[in-house]
């Protein structure tokens, strides 16, 4: 059992061995070696998984409570992937802001988190795993000491423990009836029966995940917390806590409460419609980019609230499943990638406004083509990775006819309205600004930028395995 | 217990979840305000002193984090507790248990430690 | 050998980016040596381009198995002509932008760039292949008409791709729901598997992929991005978006919309060449109108391409050669039209029809090459024009009747507007330019052109006969004839 749980322990030895550290060496000296630790052992987790990855996978670690699953696979290589990019990245950020060591224990233990709430098969643990992930990352959210990201932090702490508040409530419902906060045991005792109190407690599950993932109507906070957090911090919020909501709603709702797919997907249907189109259309008008790309983040979940909302449908399930879970990890690299690129332009650029970034493609060329490649795969051009799995939504929509055909036009739709504001940066980093001198781009940043960007271009262009590996993954879910 | 007796408990529980607000605010209704006000009435209590600065002054953080520190250590003892009484028959495993669980928390206190946080009024001296 | 007309102009483009780094002047060498060795190959392709036969596989890549795509390239008479008019346009494009000099690696970059999407869409036979290529010419569009268009550019460039990245997304949504029929991408396939009775939402596939082609050739009324675009884009350019990525639209209406979905056209032929006609004539009205010489060029070029829509949507043997043969012939006219109007920008004229005059006087070759071009537009016989919509009109009047009486009055309509747009600004007038003689550059594509679109028009035999078999194809298959 150790030896499937050796990522997690690395993880948090690591996490642990940091926060000894702190007390022993010089604020700037200890962020430094911090950052190093942390990087090395978010590597050799990531290296551990990707090579677990390969073999026959589940295995049962604790019966009922802890299970290694392809799907909790493919999600700890996208939490551990996210993870390594922002420690790289914020090598440099840690510096220019001189943030301590601790920031690096925070990231750790999210982090560790996320990995356990990737494997927890019981209501009980995945609600702890969640907690401890996202209690260490309200921390974070307020780590720039000014206004904006006080404001951040207080948002996000009040927004998530109320989240976490209408979650437990779901849970406690879901427990009263089943009498078991294991997930196969309520899917037992709840057949397919539908009372009120399942429902009451689908609704109080969505909610509370609601916020999580900043599905409209429940997204107010994120707009404020990704601008108030710094940029690095913004990329992990963004790209990984997100994420964790999600598999905590496929997990719960795929697993636990099949019988309710038609009030649940009803839901998500309802959801995905106003995530879409009120992301969209409220980025259409930022004039802040960390703030576009905030609501562009609530727009893109809309996107794969649409593949759950297909769940419900006679086709191909797995692959409704598996294009969610492709657009998750694309999503978490491309907006990553994105969060990092304006942190690496904060070097050179003193202001976040659209506007600002007016001749960036000759300032800093690496980080502007970088930004341009995430923007244009969060648009879903082709070739770009976004493309891949928005397709892949698309596909699972349409092919299951009916009315999953008009919310796949809708996503179209919303997809065209969405390019306009992506391409509006990338005019005014390349066409607009007068003549501007060539900034000195921070090499840990512009790493884990090419990085990112490498894998935004190879899953685009050889989608192949990511997708193979994103249905395998989905299908582990289907079968108990 | 039937399904009418459970909707019957809940039933219960709701009513006296809105009685008991609706209650509260009409007892507090009654000892609202001096029957005959004058402004010496309207004065903060405080065990017949009079008040002399605003209530809204700000306190040391250092009482937050000695406060802190003492609620993780109580908490600590409320989990060693209950393994105590059952040491004999949880064996070793539960005993390693333990030891990492102090373990983690030793460490926060030597985190804590470190930073200062244990030093009464630091920054006075 | 298809594969080299994409991968070329690719590490064309990457070579050109970096040349830029080097000097200014570099980046044209790099683009106009590849557009060569493109037109060459593209020579190759059309010289082996089959008889017979509805596209012919000629590499097959596996690519995403899981999904049942492959990286499938084919071609056949119809996608020949096509790659031989884009490697030559793109040729015309590249001495047409010889004097850029700002920017110039980005700007040869993404010229190439296009040529690479341009030739994928011609010889993709995979539908989701097709769609690839089809959305990323769209990108190094954008980034052309923003970088180096005119005064407005920033208007037009996000017109023109929030439009057509619509249409081509209502597309894909049509093609999808073709696929979770079919299980395939693979045109040929489809074209089996899809019987017109049998199809779910037939009504509705249709109608999307028909407004994916609608958007980009355009149709009125899906065209509203078209002059700002054609007349903001830097004129080379504008030389391909007319030239060119009009023909896109109008080979995917004949490859898929009629190709694959036969019956569905069928259906909706009448509407289609009613749309067309609407499209002539408003096109051609508002030609007249106006006062730029780009924009009444684009409004002619829009017109024309409704011309191309009639001929396809009569769904008879004639009319759909007439129609292939309007795709290239316009694609030569039109750019050897847009080709003049760089000349004149390049002279200092002011490319307003009011300030222009003596163009004749000033330039005399330049005034009767364009004199030349605005009678091959409005269809003088001997020119390539002619044959094109003279096919057209037969094949029109064997179906509809009344229609093609109607398309008949458009023509001295056409004539109109090219013959007093040329009295207005080439016989009378002075615009007191110096004399000025014709560089090297700018004489050999106008020859070309000129020599082309003649050769086309006094004997159309050779390239009606390449194009029969598949014309008479795709009737056959809506029982036209």
């Amino acid at each position: 059992m150790l030896a499937e749980l050796l990522p997690e322990i690395l993880l948090i030895g690591a996490a642990l061995l940091l926060v000894l550290l702190q007390g022993f060496c010089g604020r700037d000296a200890c962020a430094k070696l911090s950052g190093y630790i942390s990087l090395a052992a978010c590597g050799g987790a990531l290296l551990l998984v990707s090579l677990h990855s390969g073999a026959g996978v589940e295995r049962v670690l604790i019966p009922e409570i802890i299970k290694l699953d392809a799907f909790s696979l493919f999600f700890k290589l996208l939490f551990l992937t996210l993870s390594f990019l922002v420690i790289l990245g914020s090598l440099d950020a840690v510096k220019r802001y001189r943030m301590g060591g601790e920031y690096y224990t925070m990231l750790l233990f999210t982090t560790f988190g996320m990995l356990i709430a990737s494997m927890a098969v019981d209501l009980a643990v995945l609600y702890i795993a969640v907690e401890l992930a996202t209690i260490s990352t309200f921390a974070l959210a307020a780590f720039r000491k000014d206004r904006q990201g006080a404001e951040a932090g207080v948002k996000y702490f009040v927004i998530g423990a109320l989240s976490s508040a209408l979650v437990l409530f779901g849970i406690s419902l879901l427990y009263g009836i089943a009498g078991s906060t294991s997930l196969t045991a309520i899917a037992e005792a709840l057949g397919s029966s539908s009372g009120p109190v399942a429902s009451l407690a689908v609704v109080f599950l969505i909610a509370g995940f609601g916020y999580k993932i900043a599905a409209v109507p429940f997204h107010m906070w994120a707009p404020d917390t990704y601008q108030g957090a710094p940029s690095t911090v913004t990329a992990f919020l963004a790209g990984a806590t997100k994420k964790m909501a999600f598999l905590a709603l496929m997990r719960i709702f795929i697993v636990a409460l099949p019988g309710l797919v038609e009030s649940w997907a009803m839901l998500f249907a309802v959801l995905a419609v106003l995530t879409m189109t009120v992301g969209n259309l409220v980025a259409l008008v930022q004039s802040n980019i960390k703030r576009m790309l905030a609501y562009s983040s609530v727009a893109q979940a809309g996107y794969v609230l649409v593949a759950f909302a297909v769940l419900s449908s006679k086709a191909d399930l797995t692959l409704a499943a598996g294009a969610a879970l492709l657009h998750m990890f694309v999503h978490a690299i491309m907006k990553g990638g994105a969060f990092l690129a304006v942190a690496a332009a904060g070097s050179a650029i003193a202001g976040r406004d659209i506007s600002d970034f007016a001749g960036l493609g000759r300032r800093m060329p690496v980080t502007a083509f970088t930004l341009s490649i995430f923007l244009l795969s969060l648009a879903g051009i082709p070739f770009f990775a976004g493309f891949v799995s928005k397709f892949l939504i698309l596909m699972a929509s349409v092919s299951a006819g009916g009315a999953y055909i008009a919310l796949g036009v809708l996503l179209v739709i919303n997809s065209v309205i969405s390019l306009y504001y992506y391409a509006k940066v990338i005019r005014v980093m390349y066409f607009e600004g007068g003549e501007v001198h060539r900034a000195e781009e921070p090499v840990m940043l512009v790493a884990a930028l090419v990085v990112s960007a490498i894998i935004v271009l190879y899953v685009g262009i050889f989608p192949e395995s990511a997708i193979q590996l994103a249905k395998s993954s989905a299908a582990s879910l289907f079968t108990p | 217990m039937s399904v009418s007796e459970a909707y019957l408990t809940v039933g219960i529980f709701v009513l006296v979840g809105v009685l008991f607000p609706a209650v509260t605010i009409f007892v507090a209704s009654l000892l609202r305000r001096p029957a005959k006000p004058e402004p010496g009435k309207y004065l903060t209590y405080e065990c017949s002193v009079l008040p002399f600065t605003d209530a809204r002054i700000q306190h040391n953080v250092e009482y937050y984090m000695y406060a802190l520190l003492f609620v993780l250590f109580d908490v600590e003892t409320v989990f060693l507790y209950p393994w105590a009484m059952t040491y004999r028959s949880f064996g070793i495993l539960a005993t390693a248990e333990v030891i990492v669980f102090i373990g983690i928390l030793a460490l926060g206190l030597v985190y804590a430690w470190k930073k200062g946080a244990l030093e009464w009024m630091k920054g006075w001296r | 050998m298809l594969q080299y007309l994409i991968l070329l102009p690719l590490a064309g483009a990457i070579a050109s980016y970096f040349a830029g780094r080097q000097s200014s002047s570099a980046p044209r060498i790099v683009a106009l040596a590849v557009s060569v060795a493109t037109l060459g190959i593209a020579a190759a392709v059309l010289r082996a381009a089959p008889a017979q036969g509805f596209m012919k596989e000629q590499l097959s890549l596996s690519w995403i198995p899981s999904l049942d795509i492959g990286f499938t390239l084919g071609a056949d008479a119809l996608s020949a002509a096509l790659v031989g008019l884009t490697a030559l346009l793109v040729l015309v494009s590249v001495l047409a932008s010889w004097d850029v000099e700002h920017r110039s690696g980005s700007y040869h970059a993404y010229l190439l760039c296009m040529l690479a999407g341009l030739m994928g869409v011609f010889t993709a036979l995979d539908l989701f292949l097709f769609f690839l290529f089809w959305e990323i010419v769209l990108i190094p569009a954008f980034m052309l008409v923003n970088g180096w268009g005119g005064e407005n550019r920033k208007y037009a460039a996000m017109k023109l791709l929030i439009y057509t990245h619509l249409g081509s997304l209502l597309m894909l949504v049509g093609f999808l729901l073709m696929y979770a029929q079919t299980h395939t991408f693979s045109m040929l396939e489809m074209r089996q598997l899809l019987g017109g009775e049998s199809m779910e939402y037939r009504t509705l596939v249709f109608l999307l992929v028909f407004a994916g082609f609608a958007f980009k050739i355009p149709l009125v009324p899906f065209h509203s991005w078209l002059p700002d675009a054609y007349s903001q884009a830097p004129t080379p350019v504008t030389i391909l978006l007319a030239g060119v990525l009009s023909k896109m639209g109008a080979y995917g209406l004949v490859r898929v919309a009629l190709g694959i979905l036969p019956a569905e056209f069928a259906v909706f032929a009448k509407a289609i060449a009613i749309m067309a006609l609407v499209t002539v004539f408003y096109a051609a009205f508002c030609a007249l109108a106006q006062n730029e010489v780009k924009r009444l060029l684009a409004f002619s070029s829009l017109s024309h391409m409704g011309f191309l829509v009639l001929g396809v949507a009569s769904l008879s043997f004639i009319g759909m050669k007439g129609a292939i043969f309007q795709m290239v012939s316009h694609g030569l006219i039109i750019a050897l039209l847009f080709f003049c109007a760089g000349m004149l920008a390049a002279r200092g004229y002011e490319l307003r029809i009011s300030r222009l005059g003596g163009v004749l006087r000033s330039s005399p070759l330049l005034g009767w090459v364009i004199v030349f071009a605005s009678m091959a537009s409005l269809g003088l016989p001997g020119l390539s024009g002619f044959v094109a919509e003279l096919s057209i009109l037969l094949g029109l009047f064997r179906e509809y009747p009344v229609l093609a009486g109607i398309a008949v009055l458009s023509l001295p309509l056409t004539a109109g507007y090219y013959l007093w747009f040329l009295q207005r600004s080439i016989y009378g007038g002075d615009a007191g330019l110096r004399r000025s003689g014709v560089t090297m550059v700018e004489f050999l594509p106008v020859a070309v052109l000129v020599a082309l679109i003649t050769l086309l028009g006094v004997y159309p035999a050779p390239f009606m006969e390449l194009v029969g078999s598949i014309a008479g194809q795709l009737v056959n298959a809506v029982g036209g004839g």
